[in-house]
C-alpha cells in the first residue's frame, strides 16, 4: 500500500459512507480504470495485481463502479456509522 | 512519458500518491479527483506547501511551494512563495556540480477570484515568469444567471429577461478567463479529469513551457451542482460533448480543440443531471443551445483555418 501521511484528525472516512465498492475478480479485466478515478486515491492493489478499495479512506462515492469498463464493482449497502461509532 | 504509448493504459501511470486523502472532500468531489491527477504529474519536480496551520497536502508540506486547495488571493504569501523559487532556480542554475533542474511554481487558485477582482493575476504575471496556474473552474458563475430565476424576496430586484447578445458574451468569456489570457502567458489550456491523459499531457506540456502557463480545470461539483456524486466523470463527459466546454489549448499564439466533437449532444441533457438548473426557463436554455452551437463553430473554423 502507498504510504500516505495522515493528518492528525484524520481517523476514517467510514461515518461518510453509506455504501462501499466491492470487487469481483472474476469480471476485473485489470485495467486500473477504477484506481485512476477515485478522487480520494482509496483504490489500491493487492498482491494478485486485483484492484480493491482502501476502506478507511472511501467515501462511497461510486465514482470507481461508474466509470469501470466491465461493471465489475457492485456498491453494497452498509449501515452509515456516526462519528462517535467509528473505532 | 504517457505519450510514447499509443493506447492509454492507466497502470503506466506514475504510482506514486502525492495526494492525501482526508475530511477535506465531499464525497465524489471533482476538484479532489483534478488535484489527485494533477499532483500525479507533477510528481516530486514540484513540491506542495500549504500556509503553516492549514491541512498539509502532501508529505512534501515543508517545502516552501505552494499547489493550494482552495482559492488563494495575490497577497505576499503568493509573491514570497513565488520568489522563494525563483531564487532557489538561480541559485540551483549557478551552483556547478548540479544538474540543471528548473522548478516552476504550481498556484491553485479558484475562478471566483476572477470574478471578485478581475486583474487579480495580472500584476504577478507582468512580472514574473515560470509560474503555471491552475485554475479551479466549478461554474460558481453559472450561479449568478440561476439567481436570476429564483423566486425572489426583493419585489423590485433585477430581472430582466438574458438578451441574446449577453448569454453570447457570456459563453463567450466562460471557458478562458480574457483577463487571464491578456497578460503574459505562452500556453493556456482547459482540461477536465473526465479526460485524464489530456488533462495530464496538458499540464505536463504546461510544466514544460518556459513561460507561464494557465490551465482551467472543470472541476464538478456534486454538492452545489446538486447531482449523484457518482457521476462526477460523467458530467465533465457532457460538459465536453454537448461543446459547452470544450478542451482547447492555445499555444504560442496557435489555437487547437484537442477533442473535436462531430456531433454536439443536446445541451438539454447537461443541465437536466443538474438539480441546480431547475429554475432555467426552457427558452433560456434554447437560446443558450443555439449559442453554445455558433460558438463551437466558431471555434471550430478559427483551428481549422489557423491550422492549415
Ligand atoms: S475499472 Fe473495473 S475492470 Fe478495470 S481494474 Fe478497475 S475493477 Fe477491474
Ligand atoms: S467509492 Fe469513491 S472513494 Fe470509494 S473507492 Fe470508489 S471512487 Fe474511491
Ligand atoms: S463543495 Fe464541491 S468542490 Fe468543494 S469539496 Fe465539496 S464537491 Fe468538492
Amino acid at each position: 500500500m502507498i504510504d500516505l501521511t495522515i493528518t492528525e484528525e484524520f481517523h476514517s472516512n467510514q461515518d461518510w459512507r453509506n455504501s462501499k465498492p466491492v470487487w469481483d475478480k472474476e469480471k476485473c479485466v485489470q485495467c486500473g480504470i477504477c484506481y485512476l478515478f477515485c478522487p480520494d486515491g482509496a483504490v489500491c492493489l493487492d498482491e494478485e495485481g486485483y484492484y480493491q478499495a482502501e476502506l478507511d479512506y472511501c467515501k462511497g462515492c461510486g465514482l470507481c463502479s461508474r466509470q469501470c469498463p466491465t461493471k465489475c464493482i457492485s456498491m453494497e449497502e452498509e449501515v452509515a456509522r456516526l462519528p462517535w461509532q467509528v473505532r | 512519458m504517457i505519450s510514447r504509448y499509443p493506447v492509454f493504459i492507466p497502470k503506466l501511470l506514475p504510482r506514486d500518491e502525492y495526494f492525501v486523502s482526508g475530511r477535506r472532500s465531499c464525497k465524489g468531489c471533482g476538484k479532489a479527483l483534478a488535484v489527485r491527477m494533477i499532483s500525479k504529474m507533477i510528481g516530486k519536480d514540484v513540491s506542495f506547501g500549504y500556509p503553516k496551520g492549514s491541512s498539509p497536502f502532501s508529505r512534501y508540506a515543508q517545502a516552501g511551494v505552494g499547489l493550494t486547495w482552495d482559492e488563494l488571493s495575490s497577497d505576499d504569501l503568493t509573491d514570497s512563495l513565488i520568489d522563494r523559487i525563483i531564487a532557489g532556480n538561480e541559485r540551483g542554475s549557478e551552483a556547478e556540480g548540479f544538474a540543471k533542474r528548473i522548478r516552476k511554481a504550481v498556484i491553485g487558485i479558484d475562478r471566483r477570484i476572477f470574478s471578485k477582482d478581475p486583474l487579480a493575476l495580472t500584476g504577478i504575471l507582468k512580472e514574473k515568469k515560470g509560474i503555471i496556474y491552475i485554475c479551479y473552474d466549478s461554474e460558481m458563475y453559472m450561479d449568478e444567471l440561476i439567481k436570476r430565476f429564483l423566486p425572489s424576496m426583493d419585489a423590485h430586484g433585477e430581472n430582466h429577461p438574458l438578451g441574446k447578445d449577453e448569454v453570447r458574451e457570456f459563453i463567450h468569456n466562460k471557458n478562458i478567463p480574457s483577463q487571464a489570457l491578456e497578460s503574459c502567458i505562452t500556453y493556456a489550456a482547459t482540461v477536465c479529469p473526465s479526460y485524464p491523459l489530456d488533462l495530464m499531457e496538458k499540464v505536463k506540456k504546461g510544466l514544460q513551457v518556459s513561460g507561464n502557463a494557465f490551465i482551467n480545470v472543470l472541476t464538478p461539483c456534486p454538492t452545489t451542482w446538486l447531482f449523484n456524486p457518482d457521476l462526477t466523470a460523467h458530467m465533465g463527459f457532457l460538459a465536453v460533448n454537448t461543446g459547452f466546454y470544450p478542451l482547447v489549448e492555445l499555444e504560442s499564439g496557435r489555437l487547437k480543440v484537442t477533442k473535436r466533437v462531430l456531433k454536439l449532444q443536446p445541451l438539454a441533457d447537461y443541465f437536466k443531471v443538474q438539480q441546480r438548473y431547475i429554475p432555467f426557463p426552457p427558452e433560456l436554455i434554447s437560446l443558450m443551445q443555439e449559442v453554445v452551437i455558433e460558438e463551437y463553430e466558431k471555434l471550430t473554423a478559427r483551428t481549422e483555418g489557423k491550422g492549415k
